[in-house]
């Protein structure tokens, strides 16, 4: 588990700080691919990008400014994690299609690219090889997170 | 809402004071530090009670509850941070060794001083003061060479693996008030995020950084008691000291190896109970000496402190060992649930042409729900379509009416209107600020609205010529687009006869083109429907749905209906359009065998699906309707096989290459396509088992659509006795051979050919109608293009797609190998063109290929480099080679 989420210096060179990148490897030109099957939306400050419980699949990554996830705890709503630009949201929607399991609110106005399930699969077509790495950051994330999750459990 | 972020960095924390204050406390502190270096040597005994007993033992205390304000206040820091403020600084990154080790440095410092306390720094003044005065100078060098606080405080400095051990959990948050801005120095900054910044040493992946850590906290209960538990030199020798300090030490470390190998506890469990266990039992030994300093510097009795000091540093130790565990449930969770994926935004922000929001040639298109931004040169619906609006589409090419939307504003910064997208927006009733939002491609920003604007005003070109007034009464068999466009033009250019347009289906026009998306999108025949309510009535066109014509009597010049009525007529329009062919399959017709023509047969096939909670299908053709039914089956769920007779895909309207890739394209979605392969027989028991190619192979399936093409509908001129070879035989005006009988759509056959294409249909229909109403116009043919939508990658081609002698052909494959672009060349002029993706490129290619456009040498020469810059789109991204 690494924490460097909580060190984003803001810098370019910060010293060994390598959170796990999501399609670090890719080119412009996959990136290029990616934006083209993908929503560019702009969102305001307080707008609801994807509602709890919604059915939705698909992924989003912030190019400017700032959602965060917040989830609804009896009665409460709980800010989870700030999502600022560069940061993928949506990943858990988006593979296994189930209701979103949180609300992701915009911090501020900003932009953000919104990948859909059925555009993703042509994509992962057109280039495979870009779709497989996809996926696997996505696995890499989530196995990540799922051993933070045994820690958890151990440390209870 | 609550907004408390559980570890907010320094910027993102409150400051209390203001950072002139800081600078102040700082001048201060130094001045104070610089007295005891002084001290040392003119005041030995005061200064080394004052420094050893007053300063040090308040400084465990500081850096539990306000870790912060001694990183603020300390004037080490003030001395390392001194050229940063004088911007004297190299401000070099560390190098490796330092970043690596400085850890194990500090710590080894900080142990080398504390046990060499008792031998000599407890007792000399001088030696105090050559220490102070060497920290003072080293802080100092860091700070001038060395980047932010690297040089010094985050790396070497001694105190630092006490602070970072202790500030883990701080009571009190005092923000950073040297580092303006952040340099990013240090990895995991205490500095920086005060609160999480220990616990992510003790979760850091990296054995070789959190190592060290660990063995330090597990060393600092043993090198605590062992400083007081270990008599004073003099009483033993310098070796004896250290030696038994060291025992100590090792015993601390031991208990917590054995712990930690046999515990199963998480990272950060044990660490606080050792910080914990150092405090207390610092301040349980420690008081006393305070009291005794305070007696010996000022004089008095201070013994009674001593208790009210242990006491309340047990309890600060015992709350501060929960809130350390706490802080460390709490960003499991948060790294758990939200460990943030990060995207590298420099390249993302590249492909999105230059920085976002700046001027990039992308253009904003705000539709009622939301903004969507899109390259320049983007349609309306494929905006829409990205922004996963409701939208329909069809014909994507402004013929079939399908998706009408209103412009709000920026209606100027649209590409023009052209005759087809005119045509249809008539039918629709529609005029400005409508448009048809595949036809039109946004060059600048606009606003939309999805639902087209009903009160405007139509534009219409009323006839040059005058009507028939021979023409009384005109039937139209057929309410396909074909037999509609016809009504509608009939009607726009003789204002006055009767139109009676009799249907076979149940439904008004709809759009045939879509009828996929029945089989896998959830809104039935929703927004298939073409025409604006009333559209009937409101041209006066009598509508017979659900009839069919039985049969027509020439001599008398009147239909049959099936419901036995007759209806006379002057002209006859014949648009009955065509049915799937069903070529001979043994079996065919069995539940579970489908074909795709009417929406009826989508609706069936989806309602057949989840009745039987069917997973697989085969699709027997692999043409245009074969690939687009495949592709939706797919959408809806089943693992799809596509069994083509030829030995590739479409292959009259693609090259071998685009053929290739479009086959791969489909494998690679998760379709199989198997070519070669002709399907003759069905098996099963009164169901889809299998289906058996003419080569001999079998595969299982419970569905089988057969997409084998189209089979016009020639009943009734067979009946009455018109001409007929493949379709109704029709001259340029669209007459059969009886002068008052007309023929259009996918049943005419002009020239020997039948399209089966939609706007080819309307064409005709518009043809017929003119001539049918009293003026006079002929149809030419064409090749029309040819038009994969609704599979996920654009396929279109036009004219001829193989170079015949002479011609040249500029080809370039895409990236990733499934996308492709060529055109055919003669003397300049394109004849034809291929293109998978590539849409805008496609697009511009097909306008020159309409105009007969000449390209110029230079732009031969540019495209047949790769850069098809010629036909617009992003040349920053044009392959280079
Ligand atoms: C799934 C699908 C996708 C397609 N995609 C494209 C595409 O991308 N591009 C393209 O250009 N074309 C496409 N087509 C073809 C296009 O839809 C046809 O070319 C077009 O619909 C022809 O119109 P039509 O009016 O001639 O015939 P039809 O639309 O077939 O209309 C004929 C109507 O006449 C009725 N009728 C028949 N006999 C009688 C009778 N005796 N009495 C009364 N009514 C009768 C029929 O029920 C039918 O409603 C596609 C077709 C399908 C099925
Ligand atoms: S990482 Fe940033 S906050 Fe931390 S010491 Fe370096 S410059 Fe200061
Ligand atoms: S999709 Fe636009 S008119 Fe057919």
């Amino acid at each position: 588990m690494s924490g460097a989420g909580f060190f984003d210096y803001g810098t370019d060179d910060a010293p060994e700080v390598r959170a796990p990148m999501f399609l670090g490897d890719a080119s412009v030109e996959d990136w290029a691919l990616l934006v083209d099957h993908c929503e560019r939306r702009r969102f305001h400050r307080g707008e609801v990008v994807v509602h709890f419980g919604e059915v939705d699949r698909s992924l989003f990554i912030v190019i400017e400014g700032e959602l965060e996830t917040v989830a609804e705890r009896r009665g409460r709503t709980r800010r989870l994690s700030p999502a600022p630009a560069g940061s993928v949201v949506g990943e858990l929607g988006f593979l296994d299609g189930r209701p979103r399991s949180a609300s992701v609110v915009a911090a501020t106005d900003g932009e953000l690219l919104r990948l859909s399930i059925s555009s993703f699969e042509s994509l992962a077509a057109m280039n495979p090889r870009l779709g497989r790495s996809l996926l696997f950051d996505l696995g890499r994330i989530l196995a990540g997170r799922l051993r933070s999750l045994t820690e958890i459990v151990m440390s209870r | 809402m609550s907004r408390t972020d559980p570890f907010p960095n320094y910027l993102a924390m409150p400051r209390t004071v203001s950072l002139r204050f800081w600078h102040i406390v700082r001048f201060v502190s130094l001045a104070v530090f610089l007295a005891v270096i002084v001290g040392g040597i003119v005041r030995p005994t005061d200064t080394l009670t004052f420094f050893w007993g007053i300063v040090i033992p308040i400084l465990p205390a500081v850096f539990l509850i306000a870790p912060g304000s001694w990183r603020n206040v300390c004037p080490l820091a003030a001395a390392n941070q001194a050229s940063r403020n004088l911007g004297v600084t190299s401000q070099v990154a560390a190098p490796k060794w330092l970043r690596e080790h400085g850890f194990s440095i500090a710590a080894t410092l900080f142990v080398g001083i504390a046990l060499t306390r008792k031998v000599l720094f407890n007792r000399n003044g001088v030696a105090l003061t050559v220490l102070l005065a060497a920290v003072l100078v080293g802080a100092a060098l860091g700070g001038r060479f060395l980047k932010g606080k690297s040089g010094w405080c985050s790396s070497i400095c001694p105190l630092l693996p006490v602070q970072r051990v202790y500030g883990q959990s701080p009571f009190v948050g005092v923000a950073n008030s040297h580092c303006q801005p952040c340099l990013g120095c240090t990895k995991n900054c205490y500095d920086f995020n005060p609160r999480v910044a220990y616990v992510a040493d003790m979760h850091d992946p990296d054995q070789g950084f959190r190592g060290p850590r660990r063995l330090f906290v597990g060393a600092f209960p043993g090198l605590v008691l062992g400083y007081f538990l270990v008599p004073d030199a003099g009483r033993l020798s310098d070796v004896q000291v250290y030696g038994r300090s060291l025992a100590w030490i090792a015993a601390g470390i031991a208990v917590f190896a054995v712990l930690d190998a046999f515990g199963r506890f998480s990272p950060n469990r044990l660490p606080p109970i050792f910080g914990a266990a150092a405090f207390s039992l610092f301040y349980w030994f420690g008081s006393r000496k305070v009291a005794k300093a305070l007696g010996s510097l000022l004089g008095g009795r201070w013994t009674g402190i001593v208790w009210p000091v242990r006491i309340a540093a047990f309890a600060l130790a015992a709350v501060w060992l929960v809130r350390s565990w706490l802080v460390e449930r709490r960003y499991v969770e948060e790294v758990a649930v939200a460990a943030p994926v990060r995207v590298d935004l420099g390249r993302a922000r590249t492909a999105l042409g230059g920085s976002a929001g700046a001027d990039d040639g992308a253009v904003e298109i705000e539709f009622e729900s939301k903004i969507v931004k899109v390259s320049s040169g983007t349609t309306l619906l494929e905006a829409a379509e990205s922004g996963e609006l409701r939208i329909e589409s069809g014909c994507r090419m402004g013929v079939c009416g399908a998706d009408p939307v209103a412009v709000t504003s920026g209606y100027e910064s649209l590409s023009p209107i052209r005759r087809e997208e005119a045509d249809t927006l008539e039918r629709l009733g529609l005029g400005f600020p409508n448009r048809m939002a595949c036809t039109a491609r946004a060059e600048g920003s606009c606003s939309v609205s999805l639902q087209p604007d009903r009160t405007s005003t139509p534009l219409s070109n009323t006839p040059s010529f005058e009507p028939d007034p021979s023409v009384r009464r005109v039937v139209i068999i057929g309410n396909g687009i074909a037999g509609v466009t016809a009504a509608d033009f009939v009607r726009r250019n003789h204002p006055d006869c009767e139109i009676e347009l009799v249907g076979r289906e149940s439904h008004e026009l709809y759009n045939r083109m879509g009828v996929a998306r029945l089989i896998h999108g959830r809104s039935a025949m929703q927004g298939l429907y073409l025409l604006p309510a009333g559209w009937y009535e409101r041209n006066r066109v009598t509508l017979w749905l659900n009839t069919r014509v039985a049969s027509i009597d020439r001599q008398g010049k009147t239909v049959r209906l099936g419901t036995g009525q007759e209806l006379g007529y002057d002209r006859l329009v014949l648009a009955t359009g065509g049915r799937a062919t069903v070529p001979e399959i043994e079996g065919f017709g069995a539940s579970g065998c489908f074909v795709l023509r009417d929406a009826d047969d989508a609706i069936r096939i989806r309602a057949y699906a989840q009745e039987h909670d069917e997973h697989r299908a085969v699709v027997a053709g692999g043409g245009l309707l074969g690939l687009e039914a495949a592709h939706a089956l797919h959408e809806f769920g089943m693992s799809v096989t596509v069994l083509e007779r030829s030995s590739r895909l479409l292959r009259n309207s693609l090259d071998a290459a685009a053929s290739e890739m479009l086959r791969s394209y489909f494998e690679a979605l998760g379709i199989v396509v198997v070519t070669d392969a002709e399907t003759v027989r069905v098996e099963g028991d009164g169901r889809v088992e299998a289906v058996v190619t003419a080569q001999g192979h079998r595969f299982e399936t419970e569905i089988l659509l057969v997409a084998a093409g189209v089979t016009p509908n020639l009943d009734l001129p067979r009946q009455c006795g018109l001409d007929v070879a493949r379709g109704v035989i029709v001259d340029s005006s669209m007459r059969s051979t009886d002068p008052s009988i007309f023929a259009v759509g996918d049943l005419a056959e002009f020239e020997g050919r039948l399209w089966g294409l939609w706007p080819v249909a309307v064409t005709q229909a518009q043809i017929a109608a003119v001539n049918i109403a009293g003026g006079s116009r002929t149809y030419e043919s064409g090749v029309p293009t040819m038009i994969l939508k609704g599979v996920g990658l654009d396929v279109v081609s036009f004219g001829r797609v193989e170079p015949a002698e002479g011609e040249i052909q500029l080809t370039d494959r895409g990236e990733g190998g499934h996308t492709y672009r060529k055109v055919v060349v003669t003397g300049g002029v394109i004849v034809g063109g291929v293109f998978l993706g590539f849409g805008e490129h496609a697009q511009a290619a097909q306008d020159a290929y309409d105009s007969g456009r000449q390209l110029d040498d230079d732009e031969i020469a540019r495209l047949a480099a790769g850069d098809w810059s010629p036909f617009g789109g992003r040349k920053d991204l044009a392959p280079t080679r």
